[in-house]
């Protein structure tokens, strides 16, 4: 019982700690009485359990409000120039094989856009931006983290979007240093053969990927919160009447009777839905814009507009014909793109209007 | 005595982005900026003959005290050529630059990069083909492909009686009676299976939309197939047709009365459905409420004003490529 309360005091004040220490840190930043609200923090670190107390990555707060906006600026860039030469000599770059698995990236969703097939017929494309993304680490297989379905694949870490160092742990910003890129959002773990590591760091784009190749896109399903058995799992409920009492939306039949005597594991019951990642796979990519460094992928992806997606490449992808830009695409590497690649059976918007063909009578 | 043209009184449009929702404040005739929808909600002039409607409570030149042309002599000119003269001023400065609806962009939370690259396609494809100012209720004529047809084009003239969507996926519905029989045509703008889209005749109606005409007399919706093409002088303002249609006999397809239409002729509705409408429209209060309007008006000034500075850059490019191939 002591234990308990102990726990539930040190919460307690941990959480009146973290309020405080928010009014305190507002009223620093505005720049007014800096020496009170250091000595304030000081006394409260003091009488509260610093064990439990979250280390946010803050700047220092001494600084006049116009030095602490150039600082706010300066540390979202500071690491945007590159990884550091001196850091790691270049890694060495190896050729495409068949069998080959190379990184995906992390997009968001920016909204659906239509377009044309040289046909004349018209279909929906999902338009996924890349934004910031940089490699993070490359794991080698024997520390990889897979299962036995992946067998011993190595795996690469990927970063994408930005991230305040304000709101960020600081126990989760050493990743991104020793990479020396910048804090990001979201990073997600791709696997890949060994021969496609790419040195962390390195900042991947739209180019990556070539109009006419196949992805599949993960993306957070809009979330329904809890819904109920009709609404989740599509089961057909009971008659709106002829006696039914207190029944219409209901699962009905929950298994057998004395064996097994009991319900089986997963059932399908009410509960959360959507909020949850899915792969929509095969999606084809008809458009991509080097400038803004966006995707153009056939159809819907799961997810809302400014939500993240993971890409990577199908299985179906036959690249035996045509090999991908492998590892990565480098844009030092060969001539400059131009600002938007289409697929051939794209219409674009400064082609001549589609005309069909007179066919020739055929001779009877 | 001569008329002389009294001169509108401008609105300034740096003085602040609300004051359209104010004209009731200043005198009635203020020209406000190009707004959103092209149909006949704005003050143009109309067809019928009143003349003070075009006329504004201004002080004239003649009588103001600063003005010096007041103690000069009046030019020696007939009076023909004087009203010929200001009328085309008039109407010159009545007419305001057409920009096509659907490069507004609608409201909610829209990526920007992706609305820009939309802008930009539609430029692009009207680079190709020509798709010229029309309003609902402007006569068209549409040239399709259609691999089914004889000479593997289609064509079918009709009136506008919708337009709809932003950027690429802009549509607008033609409608006819051929051989008595009603006929809607949905056609997207930016189809590249469209050829050519010609205006018989530009006109603008009363109201935003004339899906009403549905349940109107067939007379108000056939159109000769073999129309030919009424000129429209450029720089002229384009004509508002404020014709009251006249409706079939009840049931319709959506109860009309209660859609503050003014293009349609109400009167045969019953009172006890008369009485009902006022539970469905607007106070005229509420209308004017700016706090109302404003989490509606999404689009900020200064987007707004880089959207039509990008018209403008399509506009010219377009001038000066017809130059070059003429």
């Amino acid at each position: 019982m002591q234990k308990k309360r102990k726990m539930a005091t040190s919460w307690c004040l941990t959480s009146m700690r973290n309020s405080l220490l928010k009014v305190v840190k507002f009223s620093v930043i505005q720049g007014r009485n800096t020496q009170i609200g250091e000595n304030f923090v000081q006394r409260l670190k003091a009488c509260t359990c610093s064990h439990l107390i979250q280390h946010r990555s803050y700047y220092d707060n001494t600084l006049t409000s116009e030095n602490q906006k150039f600082v706010y600026q300066w540390n979202l860039l500071k690491h945007q120039f590159g990884p550091s030469p001196l850091k790691d000599s270049p890694w060495p770059r190896q050729d495409w094989k068949p069998g080959s698995k190379r990184t995906g990236l992390i997009a968001v969703k920016l909204g659906m856009y239509p377009m044309w097939t040289k046909s004349g017929k018209k279909f929906v494309t999902t338009a996924l931006q890349i934004q910031d993304c940089n490699v993070i680490r490359y794991v080698p297989p024997d520390e990889a983290p897979g299962d036995d379905q992946t067998g011993k694949n190595a795996a690469i870490e990927v970063g994408a979007k930005n991230a305040s160092p304000l709101y960020m742990d600081k126990g989760l910003t050493h990743k991104f240093h020793d990479a020396c890129v910048p804090l990001k959002q979201r990073t997600v773990l791709f696997y890949v053969t060994e021969n496609s590591t790419i040195q962390p760091g390195t900042p991947l784009y739209a180019t990556h990927f070539r109009p006419g190749m196949y992805v599949d896109c993960c993306g957070k399903t809009i979330g329904k919160g809890f819904q109920g058995v009709m609404k989740r799992w599509g089961m057909k409920g009971q008659p709106a009447s002829h006696g039914q009492t207190k029944t219409h939306r209901r699962m009905g039949a929950t298994g057998g009777g004395g064996s097994p005597g009991r319900i089986w594991k997963g059932k399908k019951m009410p509960g959360p839905m959507g909020n949850m990642w899915r792969w929509t796979r095969c999606l084809k990519i008809w458009r991509i814009n080097t400038r803004h460094n966006i995707i153009f992928v056939e159809g819907n992806v799961s997810g809302s507009k400014g939500g993240f997606v993971k890409i990577k490449d199908s299985l179906n992808n036959r690249f035996e014909n045509d090999p991908p830009p492998f590892p990565t695409h480098y844009p030092e590497d060969g001539d400059a793109l131009p600002e938007e690649l289409y697929d051939e059976d794209l219409h674009e918007m400064l082609q001549e209007s589609i005309a069909f063909e007179e066919e020739e009578e055929e001779e009877r | 005595m001569p008329r002389i043209a009294f001169n509108f009184v401008r609105s300034v449009g740096k003085a602040h982005s609300l004051h359209k929702y104010n004209c009731r404040l200043c005198c009635g005739n203020v020209r406000h900026f190009a707004s959103q929808d092209s149909s006949g909600k704005d003050e143009p002039p109309t067809n019928s003959k009143s003349p003070s409607d075009n006329e504004v409570d201004a002080i004239p030149e003649r009588l103001s005290p600063d003005n010096k042309a007041a103690t000069l002599p009046a030019p020696k000119i007939s009076l023909d050529l004087l009203r010929r003269r200001q009328a085309q001023k008039k109407d010159q400065e009545q007419v305001e630059k057409f920009i096509t609806p659907e490069i507004y962009p609608p409201m909610g939370r829209r990526s920007k990069i992706l609305d820009y690259l939309e802008r930009q396609d539609c430029f692009k494809r009207r680079m190709v083909m020509d798709i010229p100012e029309f309003y609902v209720g402007s006569i068209l004529a549409v040239t399709m492909a259609d691999p089914h047809a004889n000479g593997k084009t289609s064509r079918l003239v009709g009136i506008c009686i919708e337009r709809k969507n932003y950027g690429l996926g802009a549509s607008f519905k033609l409608r006819n009676v051929i051989d008595g029989q009603g006929l809607e045509v949905l056609y997207e703008l930016y189809s590249p299976l469209l050829h050519k889209l010609e205006v018989l005749k530009l006109e603008k109606r009363t109201d935003a939309h004339l899906l009403y005409l549905r349940d109107a007399l067939p007379e108000y919706s056939t159109i000769d197939p073999d129309m030919i093409a009424i000129k429209h002088p450029p720089g002229r303002p384009v004509p508002v047709n404020d014709i009251v249609v006249k409706m079939k006999p009840r049931p319709w397809h959506r109860r009309w009365e209660r859609y503050e239409l003014k293009g349609l002729d109400v009167s045969g509705v019953s009172q006890s459905r008369m009485a009902t409408v006022q539970d469905h429209i607007l106070p005229e209060y509420k209308k004017m409420d700016l706090l109302m309007m404003y989490p509606r008006y999404d689009i900020t000034e200064k987007d707004r004003m880089r959207i039509e500075r990008e018209w403008e850059v399509h506009q010219n490019e377009l001038e000066r490529t017809a130059k070059k191939g003429s």
